[in-house]
This record gives structure tokens, sequence and C-alpha cells, in this order.
């Protein structure tokens, strides 16, 4: 395979941040981002992962097993852009990757379409295989929809969706909804109880034009399109680097009281009411990628145990009531394996959030009242 | 088919222990969380008067030399092993200080134990053996488990009155209560004490192994190369790597245990047996049959129902057991 026939297929937009890997910052990613967007069919994909160290890194030293990989780091920052190709099929895609501004947070773009070959074929796999390691967030339906709202907000102009994406837990299908206004595309879903997947927008400014075209998913994953990329980056992204941050504050495996220490997770509405929607549970996580379970006991009570191959973590969980979930991390546990746990209950058995624990003592007093 | 074992037999092995595992984490829970007093033996081994070793499924030791010894009973209903259990139960009374011992059994047929016990001369009024019945209650919002007094005849009870109104006396005898324990306090403990003095089935301790410990042999880039090579690679254990890694975790396990459980992975052709003596586990998700299980335990025990592979028999190339 000739290096020429892959640099036929390079698009202009690659060539320059490849050019200029040695000073790419997030500032000049999307400087070339929003020049290049006056090209036809242009757009970027930028997935934000959580990771303490830099993915590019990662994608060196692991990516080699999957595909081959050429690297240019930037000077600063730990970032750079990596050529990703796979002579067997002559793919190539160019893959940028520079820090957010929130620490252990990055952004990795492409202008490799989605679902086109060289996407699924170079860049999902290598973010898949390496998902122990470069952690994906999730969002809850009301965390995208307030940093949709935000957005607009601070855009100070109309938000209008385009394709939005959703999901309900008694059917697999994605619906596409389009309507004028966003608020009227949220309520709808909440009138149908279906939860928000993805939206693709434009901003318009009050006279109509439109300033920024754009796409937001519920995994930390932001298209850009087009126009005004200041908005998308400091009024959608940053927004969303600090809520990846605290989601994963929020499922922090405490590694001193391994068994021990547990996390709530609190359902929108009575979730485990009987043997059926515990078998439901365990079904939901045993169709998990990379994990296997084994529930000790079934019911009245739920104790599933859950090992994850992705990072080796074991966690167990808990119920003892319908409406909570307790999350008891073991002494090789992550934050990220709690966070795909949680994605995948939030995603496809029923919706709720981590929660603050309840005091036991109280519930201890109160109970001895009730002794029958 | 494997004329050993048969699903529902290992499933019911499988169940029963960790039910009577949650029972004591419960009382654990009781007397750690709540009555706040008293030191908890989640293992206790005691040596009789006698010279002869006991271990009772928990002690609970308090300062002013009052004991309480917790055991869980499934009495059999034959005759000669009735009264050996009742005997056992009776003999952990001389563990030490003043010791009462609670003989836990199952409600629907604790009362009627009780009275065969006084029927047939098992069980004098003095003895200081209380007869609890246990009960799981998932009718309230929050599932409780329910422990009383099976009956009310015998004069024994528990000599705690120095723990006022947490008294087991007060609220079991004289105010003929059932008390709650909350499954959620117990539950806390129940990643901490998997297992609990008796011995468990294989097959818990192989789904225990598999889920929490196997998973700690490994470090972090043999995942991620796993992963990017894009196939599972055995692990190879020996029984005092599992031990130590146990050991080291707060875990209780036995090696003799550990050794029952790589013994049944191997029959399961989850695992292979090597002349050094350690072991090839085939360490992954295990692939789901076309209408079996999704659940560790119950593929292992599909597995061994369904073996007809001898115990020397060939093993199954890892290919075709594990995937991610």
């Amino acid at each position: 395979m000739t290096e020429r026939l892959f640099d036929s297929t390079q698009s202009s937009f690659a060539r320059d941040v490849w050019a200029s890997a040695s000073v790419l910052d997030s500032d000049a990613l999307f400087a070339h981002a929003e020049r290049h967007s006056t090209k036809p069919h242009f757009s970027m994909q930028t997935h934000m992962r959580y990771c303490d160290q830099s993915p590019l890194d990662l994608f060196e030293r692991f990516g080699p097993h999957l595909m081959s990989i050429e690297a240019r780091h930037s000077v600063e920052g730990g970032g750079g852009v990596a050529r990703l190709r796979d002579d067997g099929r002559s793919l190539q895609g160019y893959v940028a990757i520079v820090p957010g501004s929130q620490s252990n947070v990055w952004l990795i773009a492409t202008d490799m379409k989605a679902s086109s070959e060289e996407y699924d074929r170079l860049l999902t796999p290598m973010l898949d295989r390496l998902s122990g390691r470069l952690l994906a967030g999730w969002m809850s339906t009301r965390e995208l929809e307030e940093s949709l709202l935000r957005l607009e907000q601070e855009a100070g102009c109309a938000l209008a969706p385009g394709r939005v994406a959703s999901k309900g837990y008694d059917r697999s299908s994605i619906e596409f909804l389009r309507h004028g206004s966003m608020s009227a595309v949220l309520e709808e879903l909440r009138q149908r109880s279906l939860h928000l997947q993805s939206v693709d927008f434009k901003l318009l400014a009050a006279d109509g034009r439109e300033v920024l075209s754009g796409g937001v998913n519920k995994w930390y994953r932001v298209q850009y399109r087009g126009g005004a990329s200041y908005a998308i980056r400091h009024y959608l992204l940053d927004a969303l680097e600090s809520r990846l941050v605290s989601h994963f504050a929020k499922v922090t495996v405490c590694h001193d009281t391994p068994n021990e220490s547990r996390l709530t997770f609190k359902f929108d509405r009575d979730a485990l009411m009987d043997r059926a929607r515990h078998e439901k549970l365990v079904s939901v996580l045993s169709q998990m990628p990379r994990v296997s379970v084994c529930a000790f006991h079934m019911n009245p009570y739920l104790h599933v145990s859950v090992a994850d191959y992705t990072d080796g973590s074991s966690v167990n969980l808990l119920s003892d009531a319908a409406d909570r979930l307790f999350v008891i991390p073991g002494p090789r546990c992550t934050s990220g394996s709690v966070s795909r746990i949680l994605d995948a209950i939030y995603n496809d058995f029923a919706p709720g959030m981590v929660a603050e624990e309840e005091d036991d003592k109280s519930e201890w007093a109160a109970l001895m009242d009730t002794g029958r | 088919m494997s004329e050993k074992y048969t699903v529902d037999d290992l499933l019911t092995g499988f169940s029963t222990y960790e039910q009577q595992a949650d029972v004591v984490c419960c009382w654990h829970s009781w007397y750690e969380g709540f009555v706040e007093q008293g030191t908890f033996d989640h293992y206790p081994k005691r040596d009789l008067p006698s010279g002869d070793r006991v271990t009772p499924d928990f002690v609970v030791e308090f300062d002013d030399g009052y004991r309480l010894v917790g055991e869980i009973c499934r009495l059999p209903n034959q005759e000669d092993g009735f009264r050996r259990s009742v005997e056992q139960a009776l003999r952990y009374t001389q563990v030490g200080g003043d010791a009462d011992v609670m003989m836990l059994l199952r409600q629907p047929t604790a009362a009627e134990c009780e009275s065969r016990m006084i029927r047939e001369g098992l069980l004098t009024d003095a003895d200081q053996l209380v007869v609890v019945s246990y009960l799981r209650d998932a009718t309230d919002v929050k599932t409780c488990w329910w422990f009383q007094r099976a009956t009310h005849i015998r004069s024994a009870t528990f000599r705690d009155t120095q723990l006022g109104d947490k008294s087991l006396h007060i609220l079991m005898t004289e105010q003929m209560k059932s008390v709650p324990v909350p499954l959620r306090f117990g539950l806390g403990y129940r990643s901490r004490f998997p297992f609990m003095n008796d011995e468990p089935p294989a097959l818990y301790t192989a789904a225990y192994l598999w889920q929490s410990v196997f998973n700690m042999v490994l470090g972090e880039d043999d995942y991620t190369e796993r992963l990017v090579r894009g196939e599972p690679t055995d692990i190879n254990v020996t029984v005092a790597m599992i031990k130590e890694i146990c050991d080291a975790n707060g875990i209780h396990l036995k090696a003799a245990w550990a050794t029952a459980a790589l013994d049944l992975l191997r029959e399961a052709r989850l695992a292979e047996k090597l002349g050094d003596g350690s072991y090839d586990v085939r360490y992954g998700k295990i692939r789901a049959t076309p209408g079996g299980s999704h659940e560790v335990h119950q593929q292992i025990a599909e597995r061994l129902a369904h073996s007809t592979v001898s115990s020397t028999g060939p093993e199954v190339p890892a290919g075709q057991t594990q995937i991610f």
C-alpha cells in the first residue's frame, strides 16, 4: 500500500490538523474546524473522555494490536494527532486528541463521517477496546436537557432541534421527532416516557440567521458541522466537561473500605417491585458486553454480583426496596465500571440517579417502634 | 447427562447456603449497628472443656462475661440425626462465660421442632438454649428478616437484660415481639462476609471466585491487552494464590473450599488442572448455550449437569467456552 493512495483520501481538515499537530490545542482544533466547515459535508465528531493519561499514549501503546498507528505529539499538553490505518482494507483516518479545560478530560475529534467504514473500523474499535482506560460518561435525560437549555440561554439564540433520537424501555426502537422548538420536543418525550439519546440542532440568531449547526448525544459525543465554534466550545463543551468531571466524582470508588462503602442509585419511580423486575435487571446486566453476573439472591431482595472484564472490576448490587439499588464496589473496582453499569441500568432498565446515602442509625431507631 | 449432578440440587444447595450466610450477616448488623455492644465473631472457633473444638455460626461476647452463641439448624426428620443436631447445639452452652444458645430454625417448622425436642426429652426447661424462628418478609416496603421465639413454652430465655430495651429477653420473651432486622443493614455485611463457618457448596465458592476473586489475578494492563487482542486468555491460579487474595481483602475462605471449587470448575470444563497442581481457568464471560442461563452459577450448574465428560476426560479448548 503506498502512502500516495492514502494521501489522496486525506481531507484538507485532516491535512491541516496533522501538519499542525505539534501546536495543537482545543483552540487550534476548533479554529481549523471552523475554517473547513464551509466545505460541503464537513462535520467534526468530538468524543469527550475521562482519563488520567493522554489518550494518544494509550492509542500508541495498545492500538498496534488493532491497526497501524502513527502519532504526532503536541509540544505541550499531551495531545496530538494519530493517523490510524487499516492497511488490509486501505482505510485511513486522522484523530486529533487535545486536553479539555478540566483536568483528566480529553477531546478526541475526527472529521471521519460517523458510521463511515473508516469511522467504524478505525475510531470505534479503538474507543471500544480502550473503554477501560478512556472512560465515557453518560447523561440522564434531564442533564442532557439542561445542557441544551444552557447552550440556548448563554448563546442568546433559539435552539432549533433537527433529528431527535429517543428511546423507551418497552421498545428498543429509536424514534425521530421533528418539532419547531426544543421545549415542545422535551415535553413530548416526557409525555411519552421516552429518553433523550441525541439531538441535532441549529442555533438561530434573532434575525433568523443560522449561527451554529451541531449535535450532542447522552454519551458526551458532540458534533460540530459549522458556524460559531466559540458557542459550541464555551456554551456546550465547557459545560459538558464540568458535568463529566462531576459524573465521575459521583461514582468515585472509595478504595479504603472495599466491600463496605456504597453508592445509592435512586430510581425516579419504583423499579424493583417484584421477582419479574429483579430478573429483568439481571437480564439487562447480563446483556452488557464483557460483563458476567451472578444473582446470589433474586427475590424478595436482590443481590447480584457483577464482574466486568473490561478492566477486572467486581461490584455487588443489592436492593431491599423497589426504589433503590445499592452499589458496593469490591477491592478491585473502577469508577468507570460503576458508570458503565449504571449507564446500562438507566438506558435499558429504569431511570434514576446517584443519591445521597441515607442514615442507618435513624432508621434503626424508627424500626424498633414497628416491632410486632 | 451427569449422574452426579442435577441443576436443581446444585441450585438448592447454593441458595440454602446463601440464605444462612445472610442470617449470620443479619445478626452481625444487629449487634454492630443497633445494639452497639459486644464483639461479634463471624467465624468463631471455641474449645469446650472436653477439649473438642467447635465452630458455631456466630458468637457475641460481652465484657461482663455474657455470651450469645448462634447456630442455624436444618434439623433432619430422621430420629438419630435430629437428636445429634440438638445435642450438638446444646454443647455450645459450654463455650465459656454465661453462654446462651440461640438455635435458629426456619419459621414454618420451628415451633413443631421445639415441641418435638421437648417431647423427646432432648431439651429440658433449664437448658440455656432458646429456639428462635426466622422468616424473610417482603410484604413491607423494605424487606426484613423477622425473628421470634418459636414457642414460648420453655422458661429458658436470653440472660441479656443488661442490654436494656435492646435485650432479646425483653423483646422476645417479655414483650413476645417479633424482632425485625431490615435486610438493608445485613446487606452491607454480605460483601464482606460472603462465607460463614459452615463449608459452602462448591458451586457457591466457584461462583464467588469467578465473580470476585479471579478478577484480581490480572493487572490493569492485562485487561487492556486482552481487549485489544480480542481474545480472552486463561488465567493460571493456585489455591495458595486464591487464599492470599482473600486474606488480603479480609475474606474468610478455607483452602479446602477453594480446592473443591476449582475441581468443580474443572468438571464443568471451565478449568484445567495442570501437573504442578495449579489450574488454568477459562476466565471470561461464559458463552450462553441456546436456551441456557446467562448467570454464572447457573451456567456452571448447567455445564455440570449436562456434562458427559469423565473427571479425566478431554478439556474443551478455551475459545469455545468464554467470550468477552
